[in-house]
């Protein structure tokens, strides 16, 4: 499936405390409804946040996704550049 | 006739509530200072009510439905959204002035703006954080209008800036005696959640502020390519454009600029009469 699946998810579980809940308690059979691929659902699971950005969820979803599970945003900036290669040290 | 009696734009910055440690002493006292600015020109203009003009981060509107421009039009707005932003999740509760917002759509229709017409919207960051320094009591009635800044393709740096004169037009038409103020919110230069977080571009916030300080109509050929060259939250200037084509042909000033907190972080006030 395309990151718009793993976008719409997202979106809901940063959104919605119950749904979360629901996320945390069973994350297979949330997961399933949202039609990811085992893949995705795997790194999803681990808060992979290198490779779901790479894999393309929209990098405000995926932050905010990132702030709502507790990251600090210099963790969340350090897994990207590790997993990217790119960017630089936050001011 | 409603007048609009104030201008201004601020970034809206999560971390002040989020993690107000980043920003140390000698910051905050610049911070301070500018949002005290800010909040004095709104109180001695008399303003009743505040429209902001911001994006939206996902938190009310999908990544399937994002409307170009888009205005809210419910009674009473809750927030915020997010349980990350430092402020207990739906503390929050403001009166909007749905009266307003039907008379800038309908202006916004009869002008050729696709404008789109979103009921109610939880209220999160781009619409609460400059709010909560300026008017803490909560004791106006807002209006909020949306403009994409998040999913592209967005609309042109010319067209906010045309969105944002219908909604000074659309303002000073309302049949109402309501003094309006105008606050537009979001940028400077930065990156949201991509490997280069923390990148500032000062050189880029000089030209911008100048540029919009001066209401020069060159600030409508800035493009996409220039904000994505120093952040893709940079795109989030539009708000600042629309607020100058509010009040087009109205100089503004540089309230405060300091890049920290991983943003160009910078307020400006329009010297409306």
């Amino acid at each position: 499936m395309s990151a718009q699946a793993l976008n719409i998810m997202l979106v809901d579980l940063f959104r919605s405390e119950e749904a979360f809940t629901r996320y945390q308690r069973d994350p297979d059979t949330v997961a399933a409804q949202y039609n990811l691929t085992p893949e995705e659902q795997e790194r999803l699971k681990a808060k992979d946040m290198g490779w779901l950005y790479q894999r393309g969820v929209h990098p405000y979803i995926l932050a905010q996704f990132a702030l709502s599970v507790g990251y600090d945003l210099r963790q969340y900036a350090s897994q990207l550049r590790e997993a990217t290669g790119q960017g630089e040290v936050m001011h | 006739m409603a007048q609009l009696v104030a201008a201004m734009a601020s970034v809206h910055v999560p971390l002040l509530t989020s993690a107000p440690h980043l920003a140390d002493q000698a910051m905050w006292e610049k911070i301070n200072r500018g949002f005290a600015t800010l909040r004095d020109t709104l109180v001695s203009s008399g303003a009743d009510t505040v429209v902001v003009i911001s994006d939206e981060h996902f938190n009310a509107l999908d990544p399937r439905r994002y409307p170009s421009f888009g205005v809210v039009t419910a009674e009473i707005g809750v927030g915020p959204v997010e349980n990350w932003l430092g402020i207990p999740r739906n503390s929050i509760k403001v009166n909007f002035e749905p009266a307003l917002a039907e008379a800038i759509l309908s202006e916004g229709v009869h002008q050729g703006f696709d404008l789109t017409r979103v009921g109610e919207a939880g209220l999160e960051h781009g619409f609460l954080t400059c709010l909560h320094f300026l008017t803490p009591r909560w004791d106006l009635s807002y209006v909020w209008l949306i403009q994409n800044c998040v999913l592209p393709p967005l609309p042109s740096v010319r067209r906010c800036y045309e969105f944002g004169r219908m909604v000074g037009t659309a303002i000073r038409r309302w049949d109402s005696s309501r003094r309006v103020a105008l606050l537009g919110t979001g940028g400077l230069s930065h990156a949201v959640g991509t490997p280069d977080m923390g990148r500032i571009d000062p050189q880029f916030d000089a030209k911008f502020l100048d540029l919009l300080c001066a209401n020069s109509p060159a600030l409508c050929n800035i493009t996409d390519a220039e904000m994505d060259a120093v952040g893709n939250g940079t795109h989030e200037v539009r708000n600042w454009v629309a607020v100058a084509g509010a009040v087009e042909g109205t100089k503004g000033e540089v309230v405060m600029y300091e890049p920290m907190m991983a943003v160009g972080f910078g307020m400006v006030q329009f010297q409306v009469a």
